[in-house]
């Protein structure tokens, strides 16, 4: 009833058992025990699930007047083909290991391939067995692979583009920008464009571009990743105008800007009751409001933007009180700038 | 009858395209990628281990310096885990298949899943040692370091626990496989009993290693939970590091003896092959291998020597022990020859080497009880004389006995005898200066110490031998490469030494799907069996068709 | 001459049977090494270390229970399944796979849960150091089942399993029995022995 395999597993169990009973005696010392006792019941269940049927080891009585022993033709199926997805699954792993290591993302990533050369090595197993006929692959792709991965598939290549392409974007300058830009996308329209006018294209041949395709614009995202983004300047008069509210009332009375460039806009509530700025044509109910921002409770701080309203005179208050106000000029663009945010002392009523 | 196949020597055969190795479930290229990946990291173990030995060959700091505890690290972790057991799997997932008449492994996919595994996380090994030593862990210490309170990350010891852990899984893959395949895939009528020695040791180093490397992932986790979260599990004395000793020593000291293990069943197949005739007691020789991997996991302690180690009673009775099955293992070869007719084959000299490096070992082991060893030195001598030595000897012969089926030509008898030479010089050489020096009292792991009078001439030869050993891989790895090159042109004959078991049934190199026909089992030598089958059907005349 | 007859179970021309079982039964002794070698440590510290566990961690007895329960009432519906498919009762394997499923989630989620409103990390103490071990590989372990459960629930409903080949749900039948002797025995180590 038991193998020989069986039996080999069971004499290592009861050399384990004794071990740990000696042991248990001499030493007394918890760890080694346990890892004996644990030898044992691990060699006694593969002893156990390798009796019977499951390692066959019979072989057919020779008489003695049996003719010679003969060559025969081998009876065993044929080895599976091999698959790529099992050098990607190692590689998967090796990113899982260095990133539990190092860095949580690269572990992140690690799951990810993992789970993709898992699938794609198990498709390669289920495609062997004799009921995966050309008919139930073609529905397992149409009614999940297809409306599963391909939007999953299609994300993920949107974000790996926008991700990679963004990063380079960022390192060159802002002319470099927009030739990187035109020029990525003239290559990607072109690329396509040739696909498409080969109807007959070897599978391989796509494969290989798309693998091109993919290294470089992964290597050139981490170049662009590890070289940092260029300095961000603020073109001259954009400096941000600082205002804050406290006791009730903004720290300036006037606030002069230019018409129709961007305003950036500061605002720090030291109060714990809600204040904000808005900005409106003219005083009273009937005031045309220009820009509401949005309220906030103190201690905190928000930066509104807005663009500047057409050259006049306006005035900025704080919709939750009334007392709270000053004058917000907007100037020409083709007149001097002055300082903004003039006039110091609070102005509470 | 169906004829057996049509011996075509010196023919020439297309080898595959070197590109199709990424995709391939084929367990003979697979056995090879393990081989050559195995080899590459020998070759960097031993230029790290020579400039070592030189490093120590005068007093003083010469230029290892600063790196010398990385160095030695990274020889020790690298020399023990990505050469020897690699290499067997590798070896052994080519010619079991064969030598069992399987013709496949059970999972080839896995297999080639475990042998990339192995390949990048013992490249993941090496980065972590250039990144930065790792602190204090290394296969050359019984106790981890500390887990840095405060959570400070030490990338470089993160990255070797986590390629480290990589390896022992890939090898703990690599093992299932070969133990299923053994079990369940077997010719017609080839029962346990009957299945080469070399098979059957495989066997036994598999199923140790299913039991033992576990462990080893469970002391590693926790190290890296340790390390990763600033725990102080292994900070100080007394639990942790006891901990420690027992999940790296239950894998350490298997792991030394099935360094061994497959390399006796190979020496005992090698022996029967060039004699001529079965194994003088094949019942003996199993149990002997069998009694020698069950002490394998009962002999498990930290080495000698190092402070606050936790030596178990277990250690010294059952390691003296482990001498009963591999003396019996040698009688039993020696008994085999002396019956036979043994034909001079290179391999045979290396199987020679290996005898006479054990008895060298054995005979410093008797000496180190009667004089008392004060040194730690002795015992690094004593590894490499009982351990390493021995284990790259057998495998030597292995490659060299089987090269006609790995590479589909024979390797250089002129190459194989430089390299014997160099290899058992060189470890004789180097074991002899490092007993001498471990009497004399020097420590080990150590880039200065004080010498006593003697430590140059010591030094030297430890040096001296370190070097031979060197040019012996760089021979090895030249001939292997050299055959592997030239693989599918003027090939091999199928059986050139009138071999008695399957793998030598089909031709040299074996076909993708390994056999068009297999003789019928009825013994442990079925090529034997239909050799005296059709002598006597010459005889007799009776019995054709 | 006619060739010999061979009476003994052949390889056969067909796929060869038992290597999957084979396989995954003794990568279930592995794996009882694995669990072994922490459980061992667990128990060391335990003696060694005193108190323990620490007077300012505890862990909350009803998760560990409730989570054992769980494991438990998965051996039924596992079983069921696999009986069903060797009778060709296809859904009513699928039935005990998708039932199995729901449990081993119910678990996961519990052990998520629990993870994540325990009061110390795996750095304050050796307690919580081999706790997170136990726990993350019991979790890993459940998680390898339930991914095995979801694929034999694939190949089942696609037909590849069926009365003439139930080899797969055997196999994940059996790795599920090791993950409730697995989690029986960190329960037992950590909420019966403390």
């Amino acid at each position: 009833m038991f193998s020989l395999a069986s039996k080999l597993l069971f004499a290592l169990t009861a050399v384990a058992v004794a071990l740990a009973i000696g042991y248990g005696f001499d030493v007394d010392e918890r760890a080694g025990v346990a890892i004996f006792v644990f030898v044992a019941v691990a060699a006694a269940t593969a002893g156990v699930a390798l009796g019977g049927a499951a390692v066959p080891d019979l072989a057919p009585e020779v008489p003695p007047d049996a003719p010679p022993p003969q060559w025969q033709a081998t009876s065993l199926a044929p080895t599976p083909p091999g698959t790529g997805f099992t050098l990607l699954a190692a590689v998967a792993v090796t990113l899982l290991a260095a990133g539990a290591a190092v860095s949580w993302e690269l572990a992140a990533g690690g799951a990810v391939l993992l789970t993709v050369a898992t699938g794609g090595w198990l498709a390669g197993v289920w495609r062997l067995h004799p009921n995966w006929t050309p008919r139930v692959q073609s529905r397992v792709s149409m009614r999940l692979l297809v409306p599963v991965g391909l939007p999953l598939a299609t994300v993920g290549l949107a974000l790996l583009i926008a991700g990679s392409v963004s990063r380079i974007l960022l390192t060159v300058s802002k002319n470099g920008a927009v030739m990187v830009a035109f020029v990525v996308a003239s290559v990607i329209f072109g690329a396509c464009a040739w696909v498409a006018s080969r109807p007959r294209l070897a599978s391989s041949a796509l494969v290989a571009l798309g693998a091109v395709a993919a290294t470089s614009m992964i290597g050139a995202g981490i170049a662009g990743a590890v070289a940092g983004e260029r300095e961000f300047h603020h073109e001259e008069g954009e400096e941000p105008i600082v205002v804050v509210a406290e006791e009730v009332a903004f720290d300036v009375s006037e606030i002069t800007v230019t018409a129709g460039e961007p305003v950036v806009m500061e605002f720090e509530n030291r109060d714990d009751v809600f204040h904000n700025v808005a900005v409106y044509a003219g005083e009273g109910p009937e005031a045309k409001p220009v820009f509401n921002g949005v309220g906030f409770a103190g201690e905190d701080e928000r930066t509104y933007t807005f663009d500047a309203p057409p050259a006049g005179r306006y005035t900025f208050v704080c919709d939750f009180h009334v007392n709270m106000k000053g004058t917000f000029v907007s100037l020409p663009e083709s007149a001097a700038k002055p300082p903004a945010g003039a006039a110091e002392e609070p102005h509470g009523e | 009858m169906t004829e057996a196949p049509p011996q075509e020597p010196g023919a020439t055969i297309a080898p595959p395209r070197p590109s199709t190795i990424f995709a391939t479930s084929d367990h003979k290229r697979l056995g090879l990628a393990f081989l050559g990946g195995a080899l590459a990291f020998l070759l960097v173990g031993g230029v790290v281990g020579m400039v070592l030995r030189a490093e120590l060959v005068n007093e003083g700091v010469q230029f290892a310096g600063g790196n010398y505890r990385r160095l030695f690290g990274l020889h020790a972790t690298v020399s023990t885990l990505l050469v020897i057991a690699p290499a067997w799997i590798g070896l052994a997932t080519h010619v079991v298949p064969l030598q069992t008449g399987a013709g496949r492994v059970a999972f080839p996919r896995l297999t080639a899943f475990a042998l990339w595994t192995f390949l990048l996380g013992g490249a993941l090994t090496l980065v972590a040692y250039l990144v930065g030593p790792p602190a204090g862990f290394g296969l050359a210490s019984a106790t981890p370091i500390a887990g840095t309170p405060g959570g400070s990350l030490d990338e470089a010891t993160t990255l070797m626990i986590a390629g480290v852990a990589m390896v022992a899984a890939a090898t703990l893959l690599a093992s299932l496989n070969l133990v299923v395949t053994i079990l369940t895939l077997r010719a017609p009528g080839m029962t346990l009993r009957r299945v080469p020695m070399f098979s059957w040791a495989s066997l036994l180093t598999g199923l140790v290693t299913l039991l033992a490397t576990p462990v080893f992932l469970a002391g590693l986790t926790l190290l890296y939970l340790d390390q990763r979260f600033g725990g102080t599990l292994f900070a100080g004395g007394g639990g942790g590091q006891a901990i420690w000793q027992h999940t790296l020593w239950l894998f350490g000291r298997p792991e030394i003896y099935l360094l061994l293990l497959p390399g006796l069943g190979a020496a005992c197949d090698i022996v029967a092959t060039h004699a001529g005739r079965p194994l003088l007691s094949q019942d003996a020789a199993r149990a002997a291998l069998t009694w020698f991997a069950f002490l394998s996991l009962g002999a498990w302690a930290a080495g000698q020597g190092v402070v606050d180690a936790l030596v178990l009673p277990t250690y010294s009775p059952l390691t003296a022990l482990v001498a009963v099955p591999v003396g019996l293992v040698v009688l039993v070869c020696l008994g085999t020859l002396a019956k036979g007719r043994p034909q001079l084959h290179v391999s045979l000299l290396f199987v020679g080497g290996f005898v006479l490096l054990a008895g060298f070992g054995a005979l410093h082991a008797a000496i180190a009880g009667v004089v008392g060893v004060d040194g730690e030195a002795w015992a690094t001598g004593h590894l490499h004389t009982v351990a390493f030595g021995p284990a790259l000897l057998l495998l030597a012969a292995a490659l060299y006995h089987w090269a006609p089926k790995l590479f589909g030509r024979a390797l250089s008898e002129a190459m194989g005898r430089l390299c014997f030479l160099a290899l058992l010089g060189g470890f004789l050489l180097m074991g002899l200066g490092s007993y001498l020096a471990g009497y004399d009292g020097a420590p080990a792991g150590l880039s200065d110490f004080p010498f006593t009078g003697n430590g140059t001439t010591y030094g030297g030869l430890a040096a001296l031998g370190a070097a031979l050993i060197v040019v012996a891989v760089v021979a090895l790895g030249a001939d292997v490469v050299r055959a592997a090159a030239q693989a599918g042109f003027n090939r091999a004959a199928d059986d050139p030494y009138g071999g008695l078991t399957l793998e030598w049934a089909t031709s040299s190199p074996p076909p993708p799907h390994s056999f068009d026909v297999v003789p019928e089992v009825r013994s442990a030598t079925p090529l034997l069996d239909l050799r005296r089958a059709a002598a006597a059907d010459q005889v007799t005349g009776a019995g054709r068709d | 001459m006619t060739s010999p007859v061979l009476a003994l179970p052949s390889a056969g021309a067909d796929r060869p049977r038992n290597l999957v079982r084979t396989g995954v039964l003794l990568g279930a002794s592995s794996a009882t090494m694995l669990f072994g070698g922490l459980l061992a440590a667990y128990l060391h510290l335990r003696r060694t270390i005193v108190p323990w566990p620490p007077e300012d961690l505890s862990i909350d007895q009803y998760f560990g229970n409730m989570m054992v329960l769980t494991m438990l009432l998965g051996i039924v519906p596992v079983e069921w399944a696999c009986y069903a498919l060797r009778r060709g009762l296809v859904r009513q394997a699928m039935s005990g796979l998708a039932v199995t499923i729901g449990l081993g989630l119910a678990f996961l989620n519990l052990l998520s849960y629990a993870a994540g409103h325990v009061e110390f990390d795996a750095a304050s103490h050796p307690y919580g150091l081999v706790l997170t071990a136990l726990v993350m590989l019991l979790g890993l372990a459940v998680g390898v089942g339930v991914a095995m459960l979801t694929l034999t629930l694939i190949r089942t409903a696609g037909r590849q399993q069926g009365p003439s080949d139930a080899e797969q749900a055997r196999v994940t039948a059996c790795w599920w029995h090791f993950t409730v002797g697995a989690s029986i025995a960190v329960w037992y180590a950590v909420v019966v022995l403390k």
